[in-house]
């Protein structure tokens, strides 16, 4: 707080400017009011001591500017020591004028005084003094013999006469002034002349009156009280008779004016001669004091100036360098005030035009930025909604970007494809990675612009068809810099074309098959009937165990292609409003009796919605899955066998959908056979045609669901089966309640 | 501007007040050489008496000059004097107030033509010539039946102080002195402040 208001006060221009002419006029009213000293007189310790006040308060705020100087040096503030190099020369370049006027002038003025007294003039002074003394010692002279005849003429006069004679006397003589003083002391008489009559009458002092009755008369010459001289003469009376005691006469001669007023001259010539001389060396000293008084005040003046002028002179350079560190900060927007129309402020104009174009380049760069970083925002929404994989690959073959799609295709995490040295994939863990990579690693060798291999990823449960593109990229700076690679999940495509060739298949078994298997059952039977009757013995067996066996397989080739003519001539769907729920009740009410009774357990969840589906497809995919479950679990005692029917709604990245699981306490499935399963002509049962479940897979599928089988860790199979509810089920669901 | 002043052989007229200010500054460092020898200037007796109505002042003033102010003096140096009266009425729970108030200023200085002290009061005129300096300076610091104040200036249930004082008035010596009477022992010439009762 009090180093702020001292920086202030040593800062303001116009406290110091005050100060500085405070001083000034007091040197020049001191200098040019001698001839009013009587004035000045009054207040010349007031202004002294005001002076000396302003000289303290001037040095200490010089001294906190200086001690604040050499702060800032110490502390390395910016632009310190070019203010110290500025208030040094400035000083400098002040004093080195001041101290050679200030020696010359202190030199010139103890000549000049000294030049003032000069010794004939002197001599002449005491001379004219001295015969002024003497020229009024003549006339006192003169008057003392006049003042002792009128003395001797006064001698016997009676007291009664005395005024008569003194005044006789006195017209005789040129005394202005005669008094006779009796023995006893008292004024006999007195006469005045020249116009100067005084009542009470002028007499000497009583010591003067004693000595001159012993005999010693006075005589001295003296100013009057308005200046002009005269003499006064005390001389005894003494009378014949011895008893009558001493009287004394008293008188006074007045001077000429002339010559009055030129002993006068010459008094006050010699007065001030006299005390010019006497006061000659406190005159040299004072006058050296005051030079240098001149001189301290000056080097203030100086050093204040020096300070005031560096620091304006620097405010610019503070100013520079404080926006510089801001700019140097990344911020552009401060802008400095203009500091005048010098090269300094060109240089701050400059710095404001500098910073503009600055802050025009970022912006301009930030919305290019921002704009590229919108597209890439834009290009990385793209490539994540795609469901192929896009992998971009650098000259060494490290990935560089990704998309969701390629982690979803290759079953990995972003973090594993991150930065991934393609090249070393023999190092990864991932079998997919390693394979895929494995896969492309020679092409990705070749300098073939743009190639395409298809690749089976085989994991712990599937395999995984990709058909992979790639692309190599070239700039003409630095040729070529990476791979592109884009590839898709054909599992879809190839199933389609499986189901394809499967429902071919079946279609033409059904067709050359069936045609000939009713002629072949009747002839069988023709057979029979013709030549069982003619037949006897083990002939007539043969015959009838034969016929019957053509005839049983001849039926059970006809289930077959049945079979397989469902399978490739499924009749259109009628999608409907249904329960799964109560299809499934429907379906297990079938096996309450039988082997299979009280083998089926029910665990269906409350309240899950309806699908659309086909009633009648969605009855034979149940049939199918727990026929196929009862037969699998064929070895398995009747009272042992469980199948567990459960309905749970699940939620997944394609909605809501509806779970159905299977599980029996069987063998469960062969290892190998998983991920064919569903396909046609799959089983691992003796008598089954590996239709069922193909046809589960195919329905589901046309109601837009998926299935799968897997073997869980509690043993048996597990057949899961998933058909999204209805799109509007919160209004069907409404309706229905 | 100081040799302007330094020009004019009337230099006492034109003093150099300024070489004196500065002056003060060097002597006020170095005071303690400036002191060789302290005036003696105090009130031995003063006293009032009632008279005809009017109260009249008798007092007494020894003077001694140090050498500096003498050696000035006989060397053309004029000396002022300030004889101050004052009478305050006495106030216990208050600054006691002026009743009577006067400056009586006396000039002396040295008639180098006919060796006389010459002290003369400024108001009057009235001059008066010594052979010594001691003569000069008894008469400067005396006063004899001096009419004060009329009696019904003063309440008799009231207290009075008069009170005397007499010293050199430094602010009118020449310019080189001025400063170094500021500072030098010599120099100050002011008496205590003599009181006593007057009624």
């Amino acid at each position: 707080m009090v180093a702020q208001l001292v920086r202030r006060l040593a800062n303001s221009l116009l406290l110091m400017g005050l100060l500085f002419v405070f001083l000034i006029i007091t040197l020049y009213f001191v200098a040019n009011t001698g001839e009013h000293l009587d004035h000045f007189g009054q207040l010349y310790q007031t202004l002294l001591f005001g002076t000396v006040l302003a000289l303290i308060v001037i040095g200490m705020l010089i001294l906190a500017s200086v001690w604040r100087l050499i702060s800032d040096v110490r502390d390395n503030v910016s632009g310190s020591r070019l203010t110290l190099k500025l208030v040094i020369v400035f000083v400098a370049m002040a004093l080195l004028p001041m101290a050679l006027v200030y020696s010359f002038s202190v030199r010139f003025l103890n000549s000049n005084i000294e030049s003032w007294f000069d010794v004939e003039v002197e001599r002449a002074l005491d001379d004219a003094l001295g015969l002024s003394r003497d020229s009024l010692n003549v006339y006192m002279r003169t008057r003392q013999k006049t003042t002792l005849e009128l003395s001797n003429r006064l001698a016997d006069v009676p007291p009664e006469l005395a005024v008569l004679v003194l005044n006789e006397l006195g017209s005789d003589s040129e005394a202005s002034e005669l008094t006779l003083i009796g023995a006893d002391n008292r004024v006999i008489a007195s006469t005045a002349f020249l116009d100067n009559l005084t009542v009470s009458p002028n007499r000497p002092a009583d010591d003067i009156i004693s000595r001159a009755r012993n005999g010693s008369p006075y005589l001295s010459t003296d100013p009057s009280g308005d200046g002009e001289l005269q003499v006064r003469s005390v001389v005894p009376v003494f009378s014949s008779d011895p008893l009558a005691g001493v009287s004394v006469l008293y008188a006074i001669y007045p001077i000429a004016s002339s010559s009055s007023d030129l002993a006068a001259n010459v008094q006050q010539s010699f007065r001030n001669y006299r005390q010019l001389a006497y006061l000659r060396e406190p005159l040299k000293q004072s006058s050296v004091a005051t030079l240098t008084l001149a001189m301290f005040l000056c080097l203030m003046m100086a050093v204040w100036a020096a300070f005031y002028a560096a620091r304006r002179l620097m405010v610019p350079v503070h100013n520079l360098v404080d926006g510089t560190r801001t700019v140097a900060a990344g911020d552009y927007t401060s802008r400095l005030s203009s500091s005048g129309r010098d090269e300094l402020g060109d240089l701050v104009d400059s710095f404001n035009a500098m910073t503009d174009q600055l802050e025009r380049a970022r912006a301009s760069a930030a919305s290019s930025q921002e704009q590229a970083e919108r597209q890439r925002a834009y290009l990385e929404l793209v490539l994540s909604r795609i469901s192929s994989g896009v992998i971009t690959l650098d000259e060494q073959h490290r990935i560089r970007t990704w998309n969701i799609g390629a982690a979803t295709i290759l079953q990995s995490d972003g973090a594993a494809l991150e930065a991934l040295d393609c090249s070393d994939y023999r190092q990864l863990e991932d079998a997919r990675l390693q394979q895929f990579f494995a896969g492309i690693d020679s092409l990705l060798k070749t300098d073939r612009a743009e190639w395409s291999i298809e690749l089976e990823l085989s994991g712990e449960s599937s395999i995984t068809p990709l058909i992979c593109r790639g692309a190599s990229m070239r700039d003409e700076q630095r040729g070529y810099t990476g791979h592109v690679l884009v590839f898709d999940d054909i599992s879809d495509v190839v199933e389609a074309q499986r189901n394809a060739a499967w429902s071919e298949v079946a279609r033409r078994l059904a067709h050359e098959i069936k045609n000939p298997l009713t002629p072949i059952q009747l002839s069988a039977e023709r057979l029979q009937r013709k030549y069982a009757s003619k037949l006897q013995g083990d002939d007539a067996a043969t015959l009838q165990k034969l016929t019957g066996t053509i005839v049983t397989q001849v039926g059970a080739m006809k289930s077959m292609v049945k079979a397989f003519a469902e399978y490739a001539n499924a009749p259109s769907m009628e999608f409907k409003r249904t329960s799964i729920n109560e299809l499934i009740s429907e379906i297990s009410y079938l096996y309450l009796e039988g082997d299979e009774q009280n083998c089926i357990t029910l665990a269906l969840a409350d309240h899950i919605p309806d699908i659309a589906g086909d009633a009648n497809r969605i009855r034979q995919v149940l049939h199918n899955v727990i026929k196929n479950a009862f037969e699998a679990a064929s070895d398995v005692p009747h009272e042992s066998r469980r199948l567990t029917i459960a309905t749970s709604l699940v939620h997944s990245d394609n909605g809501e959908q509806i779970e159905m699981r299977f599980q029996d306490n069987g063998p469960g499935f062969p290892q190998d056979l998983l991920d064919r399963l569903f396909e046609p002509y799959v089983t691992t049962k003796k008598k089954g045609t590996g239709i069922g479940l193909a046809i589960v897979k195919k329905i589901i599928e046309e109601h837009g669901g998926s299935v799968h089988a897997s073997n869980p860790p509690e043993g048996g199979g597990l057949v899961s089966l998933w058909i999204p509810v209805l799109p509007n089920y919160a209004s069907l669901h409404g309706d229905a309640a | 501007m100081t040799l302007r002043i330094f020009s004019s052989s009337q230099w006492t007229q034109n003093r150099s007040v300024s070489a004196s200010f500065v002056y003060a500054l060097i002597l006020a460092l170095l005071v303690a050489s400036t002191s060789l020898q302290s005036a003696v200037l105090r009130f031995e007796s003063a006293g009032t008496y009632l008279v005809d109505d009017m109260y009249y002042l008798d007092c007494f003033a020894l003077i001694e000059l140090a050498d500096a102010p003498a050696k000035a003096l006989v060397n053309g140096v004029e000396l002022n004097f300030v004889v101050e009266l004052a009478v305050h009425r006495n106030r216990r729970w208050w600054l006691d107030t002026p009743v009577f108030e006067r400056r009586i200023r006396y000039r002396l200085f040295y008639y180098d033509l006919t060796r006389h002290f010459r002290v003369v009061e400024v108001r009057t005129g009235n001059t008066t010539n010594y052979r010594s300096l001691d003569q000069a300076l008894r008469h400067l610091g005396s006063l004899s039946r001096y009419p004060l104040l009329p009696a019904n200036r003063i309440k008799s249930h009231k207290r009075y102080t008069a009170s005397v004082r007499i010293g050199l008035d430094r602010t009118r010596l020449p310019g080189p002195l001025m400063a170094q009477a500021l500072v030098s022992r010599a120099w100050q010439m002011e008496s205590e402040v003599f009181k006593w009762s007057l009624n």
